[in-house]
């Protein structure tokens, strides 16, 4: 990989001529990110014998049994609800909030500014098996035990260290004379933040937004031992239903179409939107 | 209505009467960052300290949770000599350590290559980034499924085809998940499939948004590429590679949903990080005092090896700058 | 589909002709509880989900609605003790494995039963604990003389050979419980056949670290001798004992299998190992008598290997000593309960004999005298009434011993186990490294406490206790 790091190209280097070999790498890094997650999809169609069978099936005849039993007999579409508000809220908050926040740490100099970014940060870095017992007693306590509302606040914090640390290299980034010119022109700060700063992140905004969202989704420790039935989101529930005693291979493969689908097509529509938010600040001077 | 006294109405409006509550507004410079934060740091605060409290109680005593009968009592820093003097612990270390430098290592190169060819703006690629990211789109513990899926007896692709091409050459069967050396490098491998594409993501993001003129610069002195690349490209990536490899640290260092799904800390010990030996500690036995001592003391572990790292890599960025 | 549309019609049907019979009578009591719903956490296994096609019966009758909350089996044991010590009181009953009650009994998380079982409010009169074979319910759901569970299904561990390929091979595996059954005879069958290059392994089994507390105990005791039975964890001062040369000898028999099975097996699971026996690349397995019916005598999803087993027993030790291992669920009742009254009412009709008689027909195991003898466990599962005898007289319900520390011990084995598979030490060591780390987790137990006069009884060297009348407990 060493060769392929050391090729140094200007951002908008001209296409070279001779580059087929790129084309062949990307080609085979496709096929080495697909190919799994294409496997499991095709399971999701077949019937259960099919699916475990001894060598590896290529051709076979489509059966929506797994589909079957996961949205009618198990109403996993219940879940898929419960994790679509969860992870839409979760998002909506940690990255207002945070926002906020890291539009502090980029713009003001004030004693102690490292040691609070580094403090959000830390709370990071524990692992949630650690932190799951005394979260729950806090549950427990507030009510909030099989609540989405429970879940939404929990990720929030859960994800703001990360948008907190995102945001501010962006905002970094963002010239201060532009709000200064808006203030000048007798905006208040905030309308200045909103008309000035605000558009010029959109795009960065977006595209930290669509990590979070990622993350919330996927999120299964927490949801695991904080819900029973009225909260829980789809990973646990993928779970319970596709390891019984074994791996019930096709249905794990219909779980993993419904839990993904979103994601894909959210990412399918967004991906110019996720590159150009993610490539506007980091750097630029 | 003349327009200045609108532009007061609108911020009377926002920040409530003039006077007590215009002290924390956007003039003040000393207060004001503190009043943006405030929601952020009292949240983190209100789920954080209760935990961490609670954490630092626990370890300090000897509870078992499934055993309410057993007396409990203050037992100062037994806890923490008792994980320190667990050879379990050591091994546990090492194998994290040795975890989360390879996979970042080998992810972070990976990614940058990729976000390199991308900088490329080849014809026809750009639909090539969703097959790209997939890996990073599905949840860690369906990854791990797949991955086992991948590996089963028989059906398994890994196990089939991979299996057929090391007979033929006469190489027998490769024990992918068997071999303690060769399972700790499959689960980094099965790592890397997953995390690739998240630094792929934030690097060719960093690399999109280096300005040009360095590069004609260079140009014009006849600068080798390899030079370039270290004297320009590096240097000017260092912030987002700060963010991506210390998310990634942190992140690898807890990995638990691959080794517990694939291996489940074996063959033998071969795969018991730290957050396996913490989840056994903690949820299978119960053992809520030696699990807390254990995850104070990985916190400060993983919070020196952020702080050096950021400390070394801001004051780099600096002299660079 | 079609089969799932016919065994759905069918319970319907059943159901129906049920609910035409003069409906049993109910007791004042049961009916002012009709509107209360209960909440039961369950891993999502074959057994459970048996179980839970009779859920809309039960509500219809009695007017309870019944909520099961299933979660990953490899999670359950986590979930349900996080639940239990917080006293959260979300469910109602939870499902009990037979090695856990010591740990949840112990903690007095569960609801003593035999007050409910007497109560001629909330029990049907023709209940019958009595009805329960006796080593069955004391040893799944009694803990210091107390009943706290009911079961819904317990049996052995055994093996599952193909018949057909035996027969190919020119020989034919023994009865069930055979003493020519032994694990030489076992060895030299599974060598007879194996025959990779051709897709037939000798024996597929189950090494995974996780897994030893239920694949590799069977070997342990089988290596015993008359003496020893009983020593072989501690001795009779709670002193780990494991450190010997049977258990030695039963880790190389154990890890001898390894010669059959691919080089990439260190961490096969009951998954691994079961799917290559289904696929018809095994001559033999490990399997346990609830499994049965789901994983090879399901004409649908095991064609090739349906209708050709034979299940038998783990084999017959050197020293003649047979493994009395049983594995069991059982229902307990949550002392946090806020619907004790209606719950038990539900887990009295699910562990009733007629209920329990018509699970077997979708996989549930028989625990009643009257389920073994029934007509349905004969027609849908008859393998089962081959090990009423076994259950009755043989079975030692602590064989597995039922500490609270039984998590770590089953672990330590496992991972000691595992190491001597790969080849990373020798099973001398590897025993007495268990003998040490399991001599640690026992302190930490307490159980060396000098001076201490109050250590658990070792019933298992007196099986007499578990043979007493089920009504008899407390």
């Amino acid at each position: 990989m060493k060769k392929l790091s050391s090729m140094p190209e200007s951002p908008s280097a001209p296409p070279a001529q001779r580059n087929w070999w790129v084309y062949v790498v990307l080609i085979l890094v496709c096929v080495v990110n697909f190919l799994p997650y294409l496997r499991v999809v095709m399971a999701g169609f077949m019937d259960g014998a099919t699916s475990s069978s001894a060598t590896p099936i290529w051709f076979f005849s489509p059966s929506l049994e797994a589909f079957d039993y996961l949205i009618f007999e198990k109403g996993i579409m219940k879940n898929f609800f419960n994790s679509v508000v969860v992870s839409l809220a979760s998002t909506f908050f940690s990255v207002t909030i945070g926002m906020f926040c890291a539009y502090a740490l980029a713009r003001y100099d004030f004693p102690g500014r490292d040691d609070v970014s580094f403090w959000v940060l830390t709370n990071r870095m524990m692992p949630p098996v650690a932190v799951l017992i005394p979260i729950f007693v806090t549950f427990q306590t507030a009510g909030l035990l099989d609540t989405l509302l429970g879940l939404i606040i929990l990720y929030t914090a859960m994800q703001l260290p990360f948008v907190v640390w995102m945001l501010t290299g962006y905002f970094r980034d963002i010239p201060r004379r532009y709000e200064e010119s808006a203030m000048v022109d007798g905006d208040t700060w905030f309308a200045a933040f909103r008309k000035v700063t605000l558009p010029i992140m959109a795009p960065s905004i977006t595209a930290t937004a669509i990590f979070v969202m990622i993350l919330s989704w996927n999120e299964f420790a927490f949801a695991t031992f904080l819900t029973s039935n009225q909260a829980k989101t789809m990973p646990p529930a993928i779970m319970a239903y596709s390891i019984g005693a074994d791996i019930k291979w096709n249905v794990l493969g219909a779980a993993v179409v419904l839990i993904t689908a979103p994601l894909i097509l959210f990412v399918l529509l967004l991906q110019r939107q996720l590159i150009s938010g993610l490539s506007q600040g980091v750097v630029r001077k | 209505m003349s327009i200045s006294e609108h532009t007061t109405t609108a911020h009377a409006l926002t920040f409530g009467q003039r006077g007590f509550l215009s002290r924390f507004g956007p003039s003040n410079r000393t207060i004001f960052p503190w009043v943006l934060m405030a929601p952020t740091l009292i949240i983190l605060f209100a789920i954080g300290i209760y935990p961490f409290l609670y954490s630092l109680y626990i370890a300090g005593h000897n509870v078992i949770l499934s055993k309410p009968y057993i007396p409990q009592h203050f037992v100062g820093l037994y806890q923490y000599q008792a994980v320190v003097q667990d050879p379990e612990f050591w091994h546990a270390l090492r194998k994290t350590l040795l975890f989360t430098v390879q996979a970042v290592f080998i992810e972070f190169w990976l990614g940058l290559g990729l976000a390199l060819l991308f900088q490329r703006q080849l014809q026809g690629v750009a639909f090539m980034r969703l097959f790209i990211l997939i890996p990073m789109i599905l949840p860690p513990l369906v990854t791990a499924l797949v991955w086992r899926y991948m590996f089963y007896p028989g059906a398994g692709l890994m196990t089939y085809y991979v299996g057929a091409v090391t007979r033929a050459l006469g190489l027998g069967e490769i024990p992918f998940l068997s071999d303690p050396v060769i399972a700790f490098q499959t689960l980094v491998f099965v790592d890397v499939w997953e995390w690739t594409p998240f630094m792929f993501l934030m690097l060719s993001a960093g690399l999109a948004s280096i300005p040009r003129q360095p590069y004609e610069a260079a140009e014009i002195d006849g600068a080798g590429s390899w030079r370039v690349f270290w004297t320009i490209t590096m240097p000017l990536l260092r912030p987002a590679i700060l963010i991506a490899v210390i998310i990634r640290t942190m992140d690898a260092f807890r990995t638990y949903e691959l080794i517990v799904i694939m291996t489940r800390g074996g063959p033998g010990n071969a795969t018991t990080t730290l957050n396996v030996f913490l989840t056994k500690t903690g949820l299978e036995f119960f053992d809520a005092s030696k699990a807390a001592a254990l995850s104070l003391i990985m916190m400060m572990i993983i919070i020196v090896m952020s702080f050096v790292f950021i400390r070394v890599f801001r004051s780099k960025t600096e002299v660079a700058e | 589909m079609n089969v799932m549309k016919t065994t759905a019609a069918l319970a319907a049907g059943l159901a129906l002709w049920t609910l035409a019979l003069p409906v049993q009578a109910q007791t004042e009591a049961q009916k002012a509880l009709s509107g209360t719903t209960i909440h039961f956490l369950a891993p999502s296994m074959p057994q459970f989900a048996a179980l839970g096609k009779f859920l809309p019966e039960f509500e219809q009758k009695y007017g309870i609605k019944v909520v099961v909350d299933e979660v990953p089996f490899e999670n359950y044991r986590q979930k349900s003790l996080v639940e239990m010590q917080q006293g959260t009181g979300t469910y109602d009953f939870f499902a009990v494995d037979v090695m856990w009650l010591a740990e949840y009994a112990a903690a007095g998380f569960l609801e003593p039963l035999m007050p409910y079982v007497k109560n001629t409010d909330l029990t049907d009169a023709d209940y019958d604990i009595d009805d329960f074979l006796p080593r069955v319910i004391s040893g799944t759901g009694v803990f210091n003389d107390t009943l706290f569970t009911i079961p819904i299904g317990a049996g052995p561990v055994g093996t599952t050979f193909r018949a057909d390929v035996a027969e190919k091979a020119g020989f034919k595996l023994p009865e069930r419980f055979s003493p020519d059954f032994t694990t030489q005879y076992m060895f030299d069958a599974a060598k007879k056949v194996n025959n990779p290059e051709s897709n037939m392994i000798g024996f597929a089994n189950i090494p995974g670290r996780w897994f030893w507390g239920v694949t590799y105990l069977p070997y342990l005791y089988a290596f015993q001798t008359p003496e020893t039975k009983g020593d072989e964890y501690v001795d009779k001062d709670w002193k780990i004992s494991i450190n010997n040369e049977r258990t030695v000898a039963s880790i190389d028999y154990f890890t001898s299998f390894k010669q059959f099975m691919p080089s990439d097996s260190a961490n096969w699971g009951i998954g691994e190992a079961t799917a290559v026996y289904q696929a018809g690349n095994a001559f033999g397995t490990w399997n346990y008598q609830d499994f049965v019916k789901g994983f090879f005598e399901d004409p649908e999803t095991q064609a090739k290997v349906a209708g050709k087993n034979v299940h038998l027993h783990t084999p017959v030790g050197p020293n003649g000593v047979i493994d009395p291992w049983f594995g069991a669920w059982s229902l307990g009742l949550s002392k946090d309960s806020k619907n004790k009254e209606a719950t038990w009412t539900f887990i009295q009709w699910l562990t009733s004999k007629d209920i329990q008689a018509r699970a077997t027909q979708y996989g549930a195991g028989p625990s009643r005298h009257s389920t073994y003898k029934s007509e349905t466990l004969a027609k849908y599962q008859p393998w089962w009434p081959g090990v009423y005898e076994f259950m009755l007289k043989e079975t030692n319900p602590d064989e597995r011993i039922r500490v609270p520390e039984w998590a770590e011990i089953s672990d330590i084995m496992g991972e000691e186990g595992n190491r001597v598979w790969i080849g990373e030490i020798d099973s001398k060591t590897a025993a007495a490294n268990m003998e040490k780390r399991m001599t640690e987790a026992m302190r930490k137990g307490g159980y060396y406490i000098p001076g201490r006069d109050d250590l658990p009884k070792q019933q298992w060297r007196d099986l007499t206790y578990y043979d007493r009348l089920p009504s008899s407990w407390n």
